[in-house]
């Protein structure tokens, strides 16, 4: 114990750039994975016919084994950062694209048609009633992301995009409990302390009308 | 003014409105009521384009509602739902400014609005605006429903079965407050319900629907007393068979509370009256509350002196009935004598009642479908 506190002030410097570097991935990853799940999640729910088949084909790409994308990544744009945030990005689409989608579909539709009935234009609709109302089940499916994220970061280590994976990887290679544990820590951490800070916002963004019923 | 000319919709083969054609005079209470399923709600729709007929045309004030532009008209028609309609993401408050803020009305117009129209139906503005729907009452967000179709003062309003959901008494306040407004307000009114209860007590004219067709457009006192049709006829005697009303007495169903005066009585005093009591002819019996006659506003203009006891002037055009007599022979003698009232006597003509229209469909209704309340209220 004493030498693994030992180790983590020696090698404090090394420790929180990686952490550094694994939290701009994952804030990278998550909001470029927003930007297209969100309104890519509000379309499709104007076409349910065709987001059967977008849903099925994203949960399909989900289930491809992260080495494997990382490889594909690794091959179109080289090493770095920029092949990382890509495969990241597309992971974290999946649970915020579900999210937004079932989010405004199952916004119940004696809303929608009283909007429509008092004279709200299709925008209007979608920005003061649908959105809104869904906004809890979107915010839920960007926490999913992130803390999935968090730990698919890792991983990017591998194609030599940094963060706390560094750490991990150099572990296993050189059987140093103590490298690993100050990657793995960490992230684990991460996890649970982001996880937390996104159920506050939640929370605050919830209007006091939506809480009390679900 | 609004008017349907052979309008007709159909969903996939089914035709649920056919060739329908009706008018809705300007401050006109229109109830639209049926079985299930006879094409109410769609009928409704097709005045805020929900719904677009297959055929024929419907007008607003002369022009044909397909020429206007579909949110424009909608921002001119209030809409009330029965199902949650107020927006759970917003306060009381911007729930009801929402036409108002999509017509762009200032911040200060629409704050003078919402604390105007709260003040109607006795919910301050510090006490519920900023709650959100959730933290109402089922009646309280019913009224804040009916707020909001009236915020942007639109000449029209259509009600789908707003108070279905709610328990009889705070229906039964409901439909007064509403029934006050529209008087007040003079707005047009469109109601559906399947209430028919409801419908003669809020309607100047009831039509009544089945399969897509209007069976009957009547007033509510000519509907009770000529159904046009069994269906009618069932609907409004759903339990008739519970009651014995054979034997229901003129006595049973007169209102009790009868504004009288005594024939020594002047005319200022009987003027403060009828002013206090908001009637335009009062009874007047003698001190063993023997009838005497019945003095008129108009009598009290014609012929009233100060210092002159009524008991001179008084009018013996009144119609008097025993109190044994039978319901329908009441009801009949209301309508054909065309009178306000009809003054009901024990033996011995002492007075001990009145029957007019108000208490007649109230307790037709209440002999219909069991006596819900008391009558004499
Ligand atoms: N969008 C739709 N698609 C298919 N059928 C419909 C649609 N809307 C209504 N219908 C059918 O049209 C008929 C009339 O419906 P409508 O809602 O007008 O009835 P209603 O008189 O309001 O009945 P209720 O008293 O039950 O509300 C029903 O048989 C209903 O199933
Ligand atoms: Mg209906």
């Amino acid at each position: 114990m004493y030498e693994f506190i030992e180790f983590l002030i020696k090698n404090q410097n090394m420790i929180t750039a990686s952490l550094s570097v694994h939290i701009q991935l994952v804030v990278t990853a998550v909001s470029i994975g927003a930007l297209i799940a969100i309104p890519i999640g509000v379309i499709l729910s104007r076409y349910q016919k065709v987001a059967k088949g977008v849903l099925g084909f994203a949960g399909i790409v989900q289930t491809i084994p992260g080495l494997v994308m990382l490889g594909f990544a690794l091959m179109l744009f080289g090493i770095g950062k920029l092949p990382a945030i890509v495969v990241l990005s597309v992971y974290a689409i999946l649970p915020i694209l579900t999210n937004t989608y079932v989010g405004i579909t199952e916004v119940d539709k004696h809303y929608k048609e009283a909007a429509r009935g008092i004279g709200m234009t299709t925008l209007q609709i979608l920005f003061k009633v649908e959105i809104p109302i869904a906004l809890p089940a979107i915010i839920n499916g960007i926490k999913i992301s992130t803390v999935y994220i968090i730990s698919w970061a890792t991983l990017a280590a591998l194609i030599g995009a940094g963060g706390l994976g560094d750490l991990i990887w150099t572990g296993l290679a050189t059987t140093n409990d103590y490298y690993i544990l100050a990657g793995a820590i960490p992230a684990a951490l991460m996890a649970v302390i982001i996880g937390a800070i996104i159920t506050v916002i939640q929370k605050l963004v919830t209007p006091r009308g939506l809480k009390v019923r679900g | 003014m609004i008017r349907f000319n052979g309008i007709s919709k159909s969903f996939g083969k089914t035709k649920i409105i056919d060739n329908l054609s009706f008018e809705v005079n300007e401050g006109e209470f229109i109830v639209l009521i049926g079985p299930s399923g006879c094409g109410k709600t769609t009928t409704l729709k097709m005045i805020n384009k929900l719904i677009e007929p297959d055929g024929g045309s419907i007008n607003i004030d002369g022009t044909n509602i397909s020429d206007v532009d579909t949110v424009t008209l909608r921002r001119k028609i209030g809409y009330v739902i029965q199902q949650i309609g107020l927006f759970p993401n917003m306060t009381v408050e911007e729930n009801i400014c929402i036409v108002p803020k999509l017509l762009k009305w200032d911040k200060e117009k629409c704050l003078e609005r919402t604390k105007e129209l709260l003040e109607l139906v006795s919910m301050p503005y510090e006490d519920y605006a900023k709650k959100y729907p959730t933290e109402l009452s089922g009646g309280q967000q019913q009224r804040v429903g009916v707020l909001r179709a009236l915020a942007a003062q639109p000449p029209i309003v259509l009600m789908d079965e707003p108070f279905g959901a709610l328990d009889p008494l705070t229906r039964d306040a409901l439909q007064d407050e509403v029934k006050t407004l529209q008087q007040k307000l003079n707005k047009t009114i469109i109601f559906v319900t399947h209430d028919m209860e409801e419908a003669l007590k809020m309607a100047d004219t009831i039509i009544f629907m089945d399969k897509g067709k209007i069976l009957q457009k009547a007033s509510p006192e000519e509907m009770l007393r000529n159904p046009a049709g069994d269906i009618i006829r069932e609907f409004m005697g759903k339990h008739m068979t519970q009651n014995n009303n054979q034997d229901l007495k003129a006595e049973d169903f007169m209102n009790v509370n009868v504004v009288k005066t005594t024939e020594n009585k002047q005319t200022l005093e009987c003027l403060e009256i009828m002013k206090r009591k908001k009637v335009n002819s009062i009874i007047v019996t003698d001190k063993e509350n023997t009838f005497k006659g019945i003095i008129t506003i108009e009598d009290l203009k014609n012929h009233g002196k100060v210092g002159v006891p009524i008991g001179t002037m008084l009018n013996k055009e009144a119609q008097l009935i025993h109190k044994d007599m039978g319901a329908k022979e009441a009801f009949d003698m209301l309508i054909e004598t065309k009178r306000d009232y009809l003054i009901v006597v024990a033996d011995d003509d002492k007075v001990i009642g009145i029957i007019n229209k108000t208490s007649m469909v109230k307790a037709l209704a209440d002999a219909l479908w069991g006596d819900l309340e008391c009558m004499n209220s």
